[in-house]
C-alpha cells in the first residue's frame, strides 16, 4: 500500500485505508519518497535562511515583534541585531531601553529567518549590514508564491537597464538608479538604489558578492489570480506611497529629487502588476516590464491599467513561446 | 595581488627571559606604530606572579584590541594570555568564546575557567551549560555551525580565542578550522595559541588578510623546564645524555650510544624478531626500574599502539611503585568511579584486569579504554599516584597533564604504509609532556633505540624545528551547502580566503625561480648528444622488452612446475620494482630533491639500472608458496643465493664472489629472470651453515664450468610449453636489439659517462616541467576543479538546482555535519528509517560512525542477522549510487576506500547495547 511506499510530508495525511491523500490544493513535490503538497495560495512559511521583509509592529522585553503576512509575528531578538556602529558587545539595559532608534514601529526593516521554532515562531536575525531599516522607497505586497527561491533578494536595477536611459526622454528618468529587495514573504521593497548601497558598503565575507551582480531567475508563473496588491497601487502615482521614516538627511535628498521617484513608482508599479497577473517576480521579470512600459511609453501611473497589463501578458506569452 | 606586510622583529627581553615580537599589517594598511605595542596604564586582570616578556606583550597586545597569536611550548603559561583576554572581554561588556580541539580539553578549560570568572558556559556536542554566558567554552564544530546558521553569540563576541592552532594542520578536522576562522566577522579579534612554528608569520598573514586587521605575533623558545635528552640504546644497561639543559647536542655520547647498539647487534647476529619484542620489553622493565631508583617519576611512556602499550605494560606486573596508603587511595577512588556502573557492567574484564596494574602505581591510557577507565587513569595520574603510564600518541595532544620523565619506546611508528622515523614536530610534541612547571628543575626524555640511526636524523628528531603549519583545508559538500544556502555566501570566496589558497600563493614567487633555475641548470651541451639518446633508448627498450618477457614467463601455470628444489635460477639484482621504475623513468615530480648533488646520484643509479636491467645472479631453489594478498594470489620462492655484506644490510653478490655468504632468502617470483635447465642436488636440511656452503660452492663451480652467459638456460617455447604469439615475437625482437647492443658495444664503461649527463638533463627538465604545471596551477583558485565537480554531483543528485539554489535534500544534508551527508540524507528520503525500530535505527548508524579497515566490503559481514544484512545492503545500494554519481561527475574519489569506510562490523553490537544488554555480553 502507499503509506509504506511514500514518506508522508507537509500538506498530505494517511487516511485510513492507509492511501497517501494531499490536505490542501497545490502542486504535489517529490523528493526520492518523501511527498510533500505545496499549497498554490497560503500564507507564507517561514523556511531557515530567507529574506524576509516586514514591519514593526511591537516593541516588547528585548524583542521586536515583525509582520511578515505569516502565521505569526516574527521575532526579532535584540541581540541578533547588530547595534549601530557595528560594536561587538552584549547588550545592556541602554541599549533596550534605545531599541526604538534602531527600529520603531511602523519600520520597514528586512531580515533573514534564522529558526523556526516548533509552534511555528520565526526568529529572525540581521547578521550583516546588508539587513536592517529599510529607507526611501515603497511596500509593494504580492502573493509569497511568486518570489521563487533564487540566488539573491537584493537586487540593484543598474546592470539592468541599459534601455532606459535612451528612453529617458519621455519624461521618465533613468530607472538604473532603482533596488529592489524580495522578501520571500511576498514583501517587496522598492528603493532608491543608492540608499541600499550605502548600508552594504561594510564588506564581509559572506556578502562579498555585491549587490549589483546580474541577476537570472527561473521565470515561471502560477496560474491561480489574486493579489493584494491592487490596494497600494492606487497611491502609486502620488509618490512614495508607503515612505519609511527614517529621519536621515540623504532620504530627503533622494526624495527631492523627481526623476528617482518617477523611477521608483514605474519599478513598484511593474512589481504590483506582476502580482495581479501572478507572474513570478524575479529580476528578470521586472526588467522586461519596465522595459515593456519604457517602449510604450507607459507612465507609472498607467501601469496597472487593463491595457498595459494585457501588453504584459502577451509579452509573457511570447516568452514562454520561445523559451519552450 | 599585494602580500601583507610584515612588521620589524623586535626582541623583549626582561627577567633574563626573551621573546619575539612581529606586527603583520594587512595589504594597503599604513602601520600606526612599530614594534611593540606600549604597557596600557590599567589592566583588566592583574597577576601575583610577574609575568614572563611573552606574556606581556601579548597582553599588551590585546589592550590596543588586536589579534595576537602566541606561539610557545606548552608549559610555557600561554594560559596567562587566554585568560587575560577573557578577562578583558569581560570587562568591556562583550562575549568571548574560547574553543578546542578536543571536548576532553573543553571539559577541562571549562573547569578551570569557571573557577576563575564568574560567567562561563560551555557548549560541546555532548552537553551544554550556560548557553547565555558571556564566556562560552566550545568545540571549533559548535562555533562552525553558529557561524554559518547565525547566532547572538556571532554578533555579540569581540575575542575569540582558538587554543592550540596547530591542530588546523589535521588531516580531517583541520578544515573547520580554517572554515570558521573565515566566517568570523572581521569585526571580532583572534587571540591563537599556538606551539612553537617555524612559519607563524605566514599565518598571521593570512589572518591579516582575511580579516583586514593588523596581526601581532609573539613567540618564544623559553622553557621553564629544560628537558635533558637521553638515549637508551636496546640491551645496554645505561642511559646515554645526547642534549644537555641548554639544548647543546653531544655527539660524542651520542656515538657511543650507536656503538653500544652496534655491538650488540654483532652479538646477538640476526634475532628473530620475537626475540627482539622480547629483549624490547625486558629494557621497559630495566628503565623503568631505573626511572624509580633516580627518582624520575612520575613518567609516561609513549608507545605507538594499543597493544604495545598493554603488553608493555602487562610485562611490569611483578614491580610495585606505590605505598600502602596509596594502593588504598588508588582502590577509593576507583570504586568511587565505577560505582556509577551498573554491576553487571563493573564485572567487565577491562574493568578487573585494570584496578591491579593501578594500584601498583602503573596506568595505560590509549583511545580503545572505556571512558570512564581513562577518565580515572587521568584523575589518578593528575593525583600523582600513578608513577609510571602507558599512553599512545593522542596522550601528548590531549589535555595537559605533564609528567617529569617521557620516555619513547622507540623512535620510528607505524604510518599506515610504512614504518616511519618519528618526526621531529612529533617529537617535540611528545617531550613537551616531560617537565612540570614549579615542581621539577628539569624534564627527562628517554629515548629508546633498537635499529640504528645516522647522527643526522638522531639530531634532526631530537633537535628539529616544530613542524610547520600547512593548510589541510578540502571541501566537503556539507561546506558548499551551507554556503549556497545563506544569500549569496559563496564557496569560491570561501576557498579564495583559504590558508591553502594563501600559502600557494606565497609559494608562487619561489617556484617560479624554480622553474627558472632548473631551465637554466638543463640547459647545458652534451657532445653527441643525438646518438647517446639513441643508444640509451635502446638499452631502455632491451630493459622493457625484458620486462614483458619475464610478466609472460612468470604466468604460474608456466613457470611454477619448472621451480623444482635444486633448480638453478637466476634473481634479478636489483628490486623488481625499481628496476621498472627506471625503465619507465621520465616524469620527476617535486617531491625528488633537485640539490646538484641528488641529481648526479639520482641519474647514475638510473644509468647503472638500464644498463644492468638483466643483472642477476644464481641461485638454487629452495620452495615456493602461494601467499593471498590484497590484489590476489601471489607467489613467493625461497632461493639459496650468495649474500654479502653486514648482517644488517644484505646485498646479493655472484656465487663466485670471495666474500659470499649462502643465505636461504625469499623473493616475489617476479624477481625470477630466467631458469637454468641444470638443477642441483639439494640437501634435506639447510639449517647448518655447512650444508648451505657446501651447496653455494657447487653452483659456483657450475657457473664456473659454463663460461659466463653460457648456462643452459630453459627455453620457454620448446622446454616449458610456453606457447604464444606474443614471446615468439618478443624473442625476435629482443634478439634484433641485443645484436644492436652487442654489435655497438653499448654496455661500454666510458658511454655511461655520457648517459649519465643525458639523465641528469631529462630528469632536470622534467621537474622543471613539473614546477611549471605546478606553478600555472597554483597561480589559479586551488581546487576550482574540485568545486566543479562537486557541483555537478550535487545537482544531479538533486541538492541543487542548476541556479545553485538549494533543494530540500540540500537543506537536509547542510545539517548533517557529523557523517556522510549524502548517504545519510538519501536513506532518510527514501524512508529507510521509516518506521525503524530503534535498535535497527542505532545498529544502522553505526555504519556510519565505525571506520576501522575491514576487508570486507563486498563480502557477507560477520554474521549479520537477516533484518541487519537488508539495512545494511540498502546502505550500500546507496553508497554505489553516489559513489558512481561522483565517478560520472568525475570527482576523483578514491570509490574503493569510500565504500570501506562504512562498516558493518558493529551493527550487531549496538543493536544489543540499545536493546539493553551490557557491556559484558557485548
Amino acid at each position: 500500500d502507499s503509506s509504506q511506499s511514500f514518506l508522508r510530508g507537509h500538506g498530505t495525511r494517511v487516511d485510513a485505508q492507509g492511501t497517501l491523500r494531499s490536505t490542501v490544493c497545490g502542486s504535489v513535490e517529490r523528493v526520492n519518497k518523501l511527498v510533500t503538497v505545496r499549497p498554490v495560495k497560503a500564507r507564507y512559511t517561514a523556511e531557515v535562511g530567507d529574506v524576509v521583509v516586514g514591519t514593526v509592529r511591537e516593541i516588547s522585553g528585548k524583542r521586536w515583534k515583525v509582520d511578515l503576512r505569516s502565521w505569526s509575528d516574527g521575532i526579532l531578538h535584540l541581540s541578533a541585531v547588530n547595534l549601530p556602529g557595528g560594536v561587538q558587545r552584549r547588550r545592556t539595559w541602554e541599549d533596550e531601553l534605545n531599541m526604538r532608534n534602531v527600529f520603531g514601529e511602523g519600520d520597514v526593516l528586512c531580515a533573514e529567518v534564522q529558526s523556526v521554532h516548533g509552534d511555528g515562531t520565526v526568529a529572525l536575525h540581521t547578521r550583516n549590514a546588508k539587513y536592517g531599516k529599510l529607507r526611501g522607497g515603497q511596500l509593494v505586497q504580492v502573493p509569497a508564491f511568486l518570489v521563487k527561491r533564487q540566488k539573491q533578494n537584493f537586487l540593484s536595477l543598474v546592470a539592468l537597464d541599459e534601455g532606459f536611459s535612451a528612453g529617458s526622454g519621455a519624461g521618465g528618468a533613468n530607472l538604473g538608479g532603482v533596488a529592489v529587495v524580495l522578501g520571500y514573504n511576498g514583501t517587496i521593497w522598492v528603493c532608491d538604489a543608492s540608499t541600499l548601497d550605502l548600508r552594504s558598503s561594510s564588506k564581509k565575507f559572506l556578502d562579498d558578492t555585491d549587490t549589483d551582480e546580474e541577476e537570472e531567475g527561473g521565470g515561471e508563473a502560477m496560474e491561480t489570480d489574486h493579489g493584494d496588491a491592487a490596494d497600494n497601487a492606487a497611491d502609486a502615482g502620488g509618490g512614495g506611497a508607503e515612505t519609511a521614516g527614517g529621519g536621515r538627511t540623504e532620504d530627503g535628498k533622494a526624495h527631492e529629487s523627481g526623476s528617482a521617484l518617477y523611477s521608483i513608482c514605474t519599478v513598484a508599479n511593474i512589481v504590483r502588476a506582476l502580482g495581479r497577473l501572478s507572474l513570478a517576480i524575479t529580476g528578470e521579470s521586472i526588467t522586461q516590464g519596465c522595459r515593456l512600459a519604457q517602449s510604450l511609453k507607459v507612465e507609472p501611473h498607467s501601469i496597472c491599467e487593463d491595457d498595459f497589463l494585457e501588453k504584459l501578458v502577451e509579452q509573457e506569452a511570447l516568452r514562454r513561446l520561445t523559451v519552450g | 595581488s599585494k602580500l601583507p606586510q610584515v612588521g620589524e622583529v623586535s626582541v623583549v627581553e626582561f627577567n633574563g627571559k626573551t621573546c619575539t615580537h612581529t606586527t603583520v599589517w594587512p595589504e594597503g594598511m599604513q602601520p600606526t606604530r612599530s614594534g611593540p605595542p606600549p604597557a596600557a596604564e590599567k589592566y583588566a586582570k592583574e597577576y601575583a606572579f610577574p609575568l614572563d616578556p611573552f606574556q606581556a606583550t601579548s597582553i599588551n597586545c590585546i589592550e590596543q584590541g588586536e589579534s595576537v597569536m602566541v606561539a610557545a611550548h606548552t608549559s610555557a603559561g600561554k594560559t596567562v594570555v587566554a585568560e587575560y583576554a577573557i578577562a578583558a572581554a569581560l570587562r568591556d561588556g562583550q562575549r568571548v568564546v574560547y574553543t578546542s580541539p578536543l571536548k576532553a580539553l573543553s571539559n577541562q578549560k571549562f573547569r578551570e575557567l569557571n573557577d576563575t570568572f564568574d560567567d562561563v558556559g560551555l557548549m560541546t556536542g555532548d552537553v551544554t551549560i550556560n548557553p547565555n554566558a558571556s564566556c562560552l567554552v566550545m568545540t571549533t564544530e559548535i562555533l562552525r555551525s553558529m557561524l554559518y546558521r547565525g547566532s547572538d553569540v556571532a554578533i555579540e563576541v569581540a575575542w575569540i580565542i582558538f587554543d592550540e592552532i596547530h591542530y588546523l594542520r589535521d588531516k580531517e578536522r583541520g578544515v573547520v578550522w580554517e572554515e570558521t576562522i573565515i566566517l568570523v566577522p572581521d569585526r571580532v579579534h583572534f587571540v591563537f595559541l599556538s606551539a612553537t612554528l617555524p612559519n607563524a608569520k605566514e599565518f598571521a598573514g593570512w589572518i591579516a588578510r582575511i580579516h583586514r586587521q593588523p596581526c601581532h605575533l609573539v613567540s618564544t623558545d623559553y622553557r621553564p623546564t629544560p628537558l635533558q635528552h637521553f638515549i637508551f640504546p636496546a640491551g645496554s644497561s645505561g642511559l646515554y645524555m645526547v642534549v644537555d639543559e641548554k639544548s647543546k647536542f653531544k655527539p660524542d655520547n651520542f656515538q657511543k650510544a650507536i656503538a653500544e647498539l652496534g655491538a650488540k647487534d654483532e652479538a646477538a647476529g640476526d634475532l628473530l624478531r620475537k626475540e627482539k619484542k622480547k629483549r624490547n620489553q625486558e629494557d621497559i622493565f630495566k628503565i623503568v626500574q631505573l626511572i624509580m631508583e633516580r627518582k624520575f617519576d612520575p613518567c609516561i611512556v609513549f608507545a605507538f599502539s594499543k597493544r604495545d602499550c598493554e603488553n608493555l605494560a602487562m610485562k611490569l606486573t611483578n614491580l610495585d611503585l606505590t605505598s600502602e596508603d596509596e594502593k588504598k587511595l588508588i582502590g577509593t577512588i576507583f570504586a568511587n568511579a565505577v560505582d556509577c556502573l551498573s554491576a553487571e557492567d563493573k564485572r567487565l574484564p577491562q574493568i578487573n584486569q585494570i584496578l591491579p596494574l593501578l594500584k601498583q602505581g602503573i596506568g595505560i591510557h590509549h583511545s580503545g579504554l572505556l571512558p570512564i577507565l581513562k577518565e580515572v587513569v587521568e584523575i589518578l595520574f593528575q593525583e600523582g599516584l600513578l608513577k609510571c603510564l602507558f599512553a599512545t600518541e593522542t596522550f601528548s595532544t590531549g589535555l595537559n597533564m605533564p609528567a617529569k620523565t617521557v620516555v619513547f619506546v622507540r623512535p620510528r611508528k607505524f604510518d599506515g604504509g610504512g614504518f616511519r622515523w618519528i618526526s621531529s614536530g612529533e617529537y617535540i610534541q611528545m617531550s613537551g609532556r616531560a617537565g612540570r612547571r614549579g615542581l621539577d628543575d628539569k624534564g627527562i626524555v628517554i629515548l629508546m633505540l633498537d635499529s640504528k640511526m645516522e647522527p643526522a636524523v638522531a639530531r634532526e628528531m631530537v633537535q628539529g624545528s616544530a613542524d610547520p603549519l600547512v593548510s589541510a583545508f578540502h571541501l566537503s559538500f556539507n561546506m558548499i551547502l551551507n554556503l549556497c544556502r545563506t544569500e549569496s555566501g559563496d564557496p569560491e570566496a570561501l576557498m579564495r580566503a583559504s590558508y591553502r589558497q594563501y600559502q600557494t600563493e606565497l609559494a608562487l614567487p619561489s617556484l617560479k625561480r624554480l622553474v627558472k633555475e632548473l631551465r637554466e641548470r638543463s640547459n647545458f651541451r652534451i657532445e653527441n648528444e643525438k646518438k647517446l639518446d639513441d643508444s640509451f633508448a635502446v638499452l631502455q627498450s632491451v630493459g622493457q622488452l625484458h620486462a614483458e618477457r619475464r610478466a609472460l614467463l612468470q604466468d604460474p601455470e608456466v613457470i611454477l612446475p619448472f621451480l623444482q628444489p635444486g633448480r638453478l635460477v637466476k634473481v634479478l639484482a636489483h628490486d623488481i620494482l625499481d628496476v621498472e621504475k627506471y625503465l619507465g623513468a621520465k616524469e620527476y615530480s617535486l617531491q625528488h630533491s633537485c640539490e646538484e648533488d641528488d641529481i648526479e646520484a639520482e641519474a647514475k643509479s638510473l644509468v647503472e639500472r638500464v644498463c644492468c636491467a638483466e643483472k642477476g645472479v644464481w641461485g638454487s631453489v629452495v620452495n615456493f608458496k602461494k601467499v593471498s594478498a590484497r590484489r590476489g594470489p601471489k607467489f613467493l620462492v625461497d632461493v639459496l643465493v650468495a649474500t654479502g655484506g653486514k648482517a644488517s644490510n644484505f646485498a646479493l653478490r655472484e656465487a663466485t664472489a670471495e666474500d659470499a655468504t649462502p643465505k636461504v632468502m625469499t623473493f616475489d617470483l617476479a624477481r625470477i629472470d630466467n631458469l637454468s635447465k641444470v638443477r642441483m642436488y639439494l640437501p634435506s636440511d639447510l639449517k647448518s651453515l655447512h650444508t648451505r656452503v657446501k651447496l653455494l660452492t657447487a653452483i659456483s663451480e657450475v657457473e664456473k664450468r659454463f663460461a659466463a652467459d653460457s648456462l643452459p638456460l630453459l627455453d620457454p617455447e620448446q622446454d616449458m610449453k610456453l606457447k604464444s604469439k606474443e614471446y615468439e615475437k618478443l624473442a625476435r625482437k629482443l634478439a634484433d636489439l641485443t645484436d644492436i647492443v652487442k654489435a655497438q658495444d653499448l654496455g661500454r664503461e666510458d658511454l655511461k659517462e655520457g648517459f649519465t649527463l643525458l639523465c641528469k638533463k631529462s630528469i632536470l627538465k622534467s621537474m622543471a616541467d613539473a614546477a611549471k604545471r605546478e606553478s600555472i596551477a597554483s597561480s589559479s583558485l586551488v581546487g576550482k576543479e574540485e568545486l566543479r565537480a562537486r557541483r555537478r554531483m550535487l545537482r544531479k543528485l538533486d541538492y541543487v538546482t542548476s541556479d545553485q539554489i538549494v533543494q530540500t535534500k540540500g537543506h537536509l544534508a547542510a545539517e548533517i555535519s557529523s557523517a556522510d551527508e549524502l548517504v545519510l540524507t538519501e536513506l532518510l528520503v527514501n524512508g529507510t528509517f521509516k518506521n525503524l525500530p530503534y535498535d535497527q535505527t542505532v545498529a544502522l548508524l553505526s555504519c556510519f560512525v565505525h571506520s576501522e579497515k575491514s576487508s570486507s566490503f563486498n563480502s557477507k559481514a560477520p554474521n549479520l542477522l537477516e533484518e541487519h544484512f537488508q539495512l545494511f545492503s540498502k546502505l550500500r545500494e546507496q553508497v554505489n549510487r553516489i559513489a558512481s554519481v561522483a565517478k560520472d561527475a568525475r570527482l576523483g574519489m578514491d570509490i574503493e576506500k569510500y565504500l570501506d569506510s562504512f562498516s558493518p562490523q558493529l551493527m550487531e553490537a549496538s543493536a544489543a547495547w540499545a536493546k539493553g544488554s551490557n557491556f559484558a555480553n557485548i
